[in-house]
This record gives structure tokens, C-alpha cells and sequence, in this order.
């Protein structure tokens, strides 16, 4: 009995051992915990059938507010005219270009019809402090949707920086879009925040 | 139907493009799917193999250009074949030469009007989803050819069922 015992000690202890290390033990610490723990929390309010859609409106708001890391998307999505803008435009753009999301993105969970998202794995990106979160959305009968997301460590907080589908970086996209409108309004960005005012 | 018949056409351009780009799984997947849709599928028209977990493996031209180098490459519309980028127009012309049309002697033009076949397949496929970017977005155009751009070196860069096979096991 108590070599038995002693045996079962051992093994347990090695398997501490040479298990694979982990190097986000706590889920507050790991990045695709916290992906998969905000979406489930988006999805659980957003497409509750009881929330009218101004009030999911103002809880996508809250959420992406939380969650996204608003400025450092803002600088990227205005690209070579990020330095070009005063701070006033800058701060109008960050407003404007936030409202513009919600408005654009809230909606979208009405669409969803109880796919699942799944966890892959995480990379480190060569920034220690920016994570690649890999998921897969599947589907019933379809083929799965892959999901990346560009996760980034702000003190104490995981942020999202960038959501990738299919390989199609929404924050890369944004950006062509954004210096399109504003290379055709011959560098006016003012021109490209009224846009979005008139858009959300 | 259709499903057979796109067996039919695609087998021997994904069976030579996986090979032009060195991914052997990709070639031998490709024969494997022909040979078990064309005998336990009803000769293709049960498509067996994908409920067996094969799934297609689609490679162009296009995609082998891309892996052999060429990743850089102008964004244009075509009629019919919609959003394309030179790599993918000279690498439709190579592919020509791997669809079974031109061996049972269809000349060039029976290949086009194929394609604007599945041109029209197409569009009706995306049109909900072209719909809502038209709808929401600032720049259509812009954000087309962006995501077009990305998507397509998103394909040549990434396998994507290898890449999630190997995700799965790890």
C-alpha cells in the first residue's frame, strides 16, 4: 500500500516536471483567455433578444471603449497623417472615428446565430508586450472563419489592437480606407472626420 | 452536379500547382480526394471525401507566382472576373493549360465563358457581405482593393489547414 502510494507521489511530482511549461498560469495573465472571456461577455449582452438596439449600441460602446486601445488604432488608421494633424483634429478624428465603429460594429451581432469561437494558440509577437491570439469561428455546415487577434499588454490590462478575419486586418483596412478619403480631399482631414460624423 | 463537374475541372490545376509550390500533402490530398469521389462518391458526384475530413485543397497559377516570388502586385477590376491582381491574371492564362477543357479541344474562349459562370457564382455568394461594406464604408473601392490585397497574400503566405492542423495538435 504505501509503495503504491509512494509510486503515485513520484509520478505526480514528475509530471509537474516534464509537463509543458506554462507560461500564463493565471488566466488574468494569458491573452487568449482574455479573448475568449471578452467575446463570450460581448456575445452574452449583444445578442441578449430582450436588450433594445440603442441599448446594445451603448453596451458595444462600453465594451469597446474597455477593451479596444482607441488612440494607438486611431494613430494607426490615419497613417502618414496622423503627424500632419493638430491636436484639436486629432482629437475630433479619435471621437469621431470611435463613434463611427460603434455605430458600424453593434449591429453586426444581430447577425449571429450561435457559432462558436475556439481557442488555437497564442504567439508572442518580437514586442514581448504584444500577443497574436489565434481562434477559429465555426460554423455549422460551413468552413471555419479564422480569427486573429492583436492583442496588447497596457499595465496591468490586455487591450486589442487589431482583429484579423481571413487574414484581412480590419485596422489595415481602415487605414487604406481613411488615407484614400483623405488624399482624395487633397490632405483635408477635417473632410474625413465630418464623414464619420455623418456616418454614426 | 455542379460538384462533379468542378472536380472534374479543378483536379489536375490543384494537383499541379501543389506540386509547383513543393507542398506534396497538397498534391497527394488532391488524388486522394479523385480517386475516393470517383469510385465511392458516384464518380464526383458525392463529394465523400470532404465528409472524410479531406478537404479541397485549392491552388492557382496565381498562388504558385506568388510563392515562387512574385508578392507585390497591382490591384485591378476585370469584367466578369471581378477583383484580381496581375500576378492572378497571368496565372489564369497558366492555368488554362491544366483544365481539361482545352485537352478534350474547347479552345480559349470556352475557358471564359466558365469563368464568367463562376464569376456570376461568385457574386451572388458575396453580394450580402458586399452589401453591408457598401453600406457602412467611407472609400468602397478602397476598402475592396484592401482587403482583396490582403486576403490573397494572406492565401500564399498561409496554408490555412495546414497551419490550423498543426495549431490543433499542438
Amino acid at each position: 500500500m504505501f509503495s503504491n502510494r509512494f509510486v503515485l507521489i513520484i509520478f505526480t511530482a514528475f509530471l509537474f516536471i516534464f509537463s509543458p511549461k506554462q507560461h500564463y498560469a493565471i488566466a488574468g495573465d494569458d491573452p487568449g483567455v482574455y479573448v475568449m472571456e471578452m467575446t463570450k461577455n460581448a456575445i452574452d449582452t449583444l445578442t441578449n433578444q430582450s436588450t433594445s438596439q440603442e441599448e446594445k449600441e451603448i453596451k458595444f460602446g462600453e465594451l469597446f471603449d474597455k477593451n479596444f486601445d482607441v488612440p494607438s488604432i486611431s494613430r494607426f488608421v490615419l497613417g502618414k497623417y496622423w503627424k500632419q494633424a493638430s491636436i484639436d483634429q486629432k482629437k475630433k478624428f479619435i471621437k469621431s472615428f470611435r463613434n463611427y465603429i460603434v455605430k458600424t460594429y453593434s449591429s453586426r451581432f444581430n447577425e449571429y446565430t450561435g457559432e462558436q469561437l475556439k481557442l488555437l494558440n497564442t504567439e508572442n509577437e518580437s514586442n514581448p508586450k504584444i500577443f497574436l491570439v489565434h481562434t477559429a469561428l465555426e460554423r455549422q455546415d460551413a468552413p471555419m472563419i479564422k480569427v486573429d487577434w492583436r492583442i496588447g499588454k497596457k499595465k496591468d490590462r490586455f487591450v486589442i489592437l487589431d482583429i484579423i478575419i481571413e487574414g484581412i486586418s480590419l485596422a489595415i483596412t481602415q487605414r487604406s480606407e481613411f488615407v484614400s478619403v483623405i488624399d482624395q480631399n487633397e490632405g483635408n482631414i477635417d473632410q474625413l472626420i465630418s464623414m464619420l460624423i455623418e456616418k454614426s | 452536379m455542379g460538384n462533379a463537374v468542378d472536380n472534374f475541372f479543378t483536379t489536375p490545376q490543384y494537383f499541379v500547382n501543389n506540386l509547383l509550390q513543393g507542398k506534396i500533402g497538397g498534391a497527394f490530398n488532391t488524388v486522394s480526394r479523385l480517386v475516393i469521389n470517383s469510385t465511392i462518391g458516384l464518380g464526383g458526384f458525392i463529394d465523400v471525401a470532404s465528409k472524410m475530413g479531406i478537404q479541397e485543397r485549392p491552388e492557382t497559377f496565381g498562388d504558385t507566382l506568388g510563392v515562387w516570388g512574385w508578392k507585390e502586385s497591382n490591384y485591378v477590376q476585370l469584367p466578369f472576373k471581378g477583383p484580381q491582381t496581375s500576378r492572378d491574371i497571368v496565372g489564369f492564362i497558366g492555368d488554362i493549360f491544366t483544365d481539361p477543357l482545352i485537352f478534350i479541344g474547347v479552345p480559349l474562349w470556352g475557358n471564359l465563358v466558365k469563368t464568367a459562370g463562376s464569376a456570376v457564382d461568385d457574386r451572388q455568394e458575396t453580394l450580402g457581405v458586399l452589401e453591408e461594406i457598401e453600406k457602412t464604408s467611407l472609400d468602397f473601392y478602397s476598402s475592396i482593393r484592401s482587403m482583396y490585397i490582403q486576403k490573397r497574400a494572406d492565401e500564399i503566405e498561409n496554408d490555412k489547414i495546414t497551419n490550423y492542423q498543426q495549431y490543433l495538435e499542438k
